[in-house]
């Protein structure tokens, strides 16, 4: 079985999938799936915003040709936790202000 | 200088095929082509002759809605708008790669039906040269139903419609390509108002934080952004505020995309045999 033909609901890929991103310097524990058939490749943004957050999304982008191969239509970044921690902080500024990286889930 | 000799010609051709028909229907989406063929109608046949028709449904967006009817009040153009019930064809909402085919089939039966009760000669449609060679379900209904495309016969392509749109002053010329609500919806996933009423809200969140060009694609309880290479900066500036206005708008979770937008994203992955079966 050759991960590049698995698709994206093969563990098999999600696996190769953590692994290459392990390889690229990211945390595999921040690696999902969603999407109604698991198309999407999803990295957790952990917390990153503004600078930071451009920062991961370029870094994920080189990457993106190589989850593609595994079978994934899309790459993605999960940003639902900015909003969740920005109505925590309830604060106007919160898109500018760097924060703690947490990890993702 | 031979660009634009080129150019002309093509405008010339799109005139006389506008004589040709005499006197017309067309479909008006408020969008750059039908803004543009509908204004250059009424230069050459008149008023009387001419009448802009807008389908209208939840795919729809009232944006789009607001655009057609300012361009069409502000230039003088004859507009009227017809419900459309492509939401209650299951054909429709079962969203096939031949979702677009359904969707024109009942617009242009609409329109037909229009055009003959109030004598007009010929329904038109904005499609352009550059749409004969993209995967368009659609146009096949408009063949069907005998519908022309002027612009398209004439040869004229978007960038050269943006072009004239912006000597005629047209505030249509820069606006990016707005197709309905539903291409937001991946194949195989039913359409429904609901998950409309969503794509159309979270859009319109993200229009009213400063985003031009983008997409919300709708994975269930998933949104998948897909913002223009150039806003994509932005977003990741903002990423705060776009996980609540898309939460907001009934999303659990908020994906950025990292490619960004690219049209027909949804179209990927698709076999190509099964586009070309359906095309």
């Amino acid at each position: 079985m050759t991960p590049e033909r698995d698709g994206p609901e093969s563990p098999g890929s999600i696996q190769a999938a953590r692994q290459r991103l392990s390889e690229g310097g990211f945390d595999p524990a921040s690696f999902d799936v969603a999407g109604q058939s698991r198309e999407i490749a999803v990295l957790n943004l952990a917390g990153a915003r503004g600078v930071a957050a451009a920062r991961r999304i370029a870094q994920i982008g080189r990457m993106t040709p190589e989850l593609k191969e595994l079978g994934f239509r899309y790459v993605a970044i999960d940003i639902t936790d900015a909003g969740v921690a920005a109505e925590n902080e309830n604060q106007g500024s919160y898109d500018q202000e760097p924060r703690q990286e947490r990890k993702g889930k | 200088m031979e660009m634009n000799a080129e150019h002309d010609r093509k405008l010339t051709r799109l005139k006389e095929i506008l004589v040709e028909c005499e006197s017309v229907c067309i479909g008006y989406s408020g969008g750059v082509d039908s803004v543009f063929l509908s204004r250059v109608a009424l230069d050459v046949l008149g008023s009387d002759s001419v009448m802009a028709v807008t389908g209208r449904s939840a795919a729809y967006p009232a944006f789009q809605r607001d655009m057609a009817r300012e361009c069409a009040h502000r230039f003088g153009i004859p507009h009227t708008e017809l419900p459309t019930e492509e939401l209650s064809d299951p054909n429709y909402t079962a969203n096939s790669s031949r979702r677009c085919y359904f969707c024109k089939d009942e617009l242009w039966s609409k329109l037909v039906e229009f055009a003959g009760v109030h004598g007009f000669r010929a329904v038109l449609d904005g499609s352009n040269a550059d749409d004969a060679g993209d995967y368009r379900p659609g146009i096949h209904a408009a063949r069907e139903w005998g519908v022309r495309s002027p612009l398209l016969e004439a040869g004229l392509t978007k960038r050269e419609i943006r072009g004239h749109s912006r000597e005629l002053g047209l505030p249509t010329w820069d606006r990016p390509a707005a197709p309905c609500l539903s291409s937001r919806v991946p194949y195989g996933i039913r359409v429904t108002p609901e998950r409309l009423r969503q794509i159309e809200e979270g859009e319109a969140a993200l229009r009213a934080l400063g985003f031009r060009e983008f997409r919300v694609r709708h994975h269930g309880s998933a949104a998948r952004l897909e913002f223009a290479p150039n806003e994509l900066p932005l977003a990741a500036e903002k990423t705060g505020k776009i996980s609540r206005v898309i939460r907001a708008a009934g999303f659990d979770r908020v994906l950025l995309d990292v490619e960004g937008y690219r049209s027909g994203s949804l179209n990927e992955g698709l076999p190509q045999l099964t586009l070309e079966a359906t095309a």
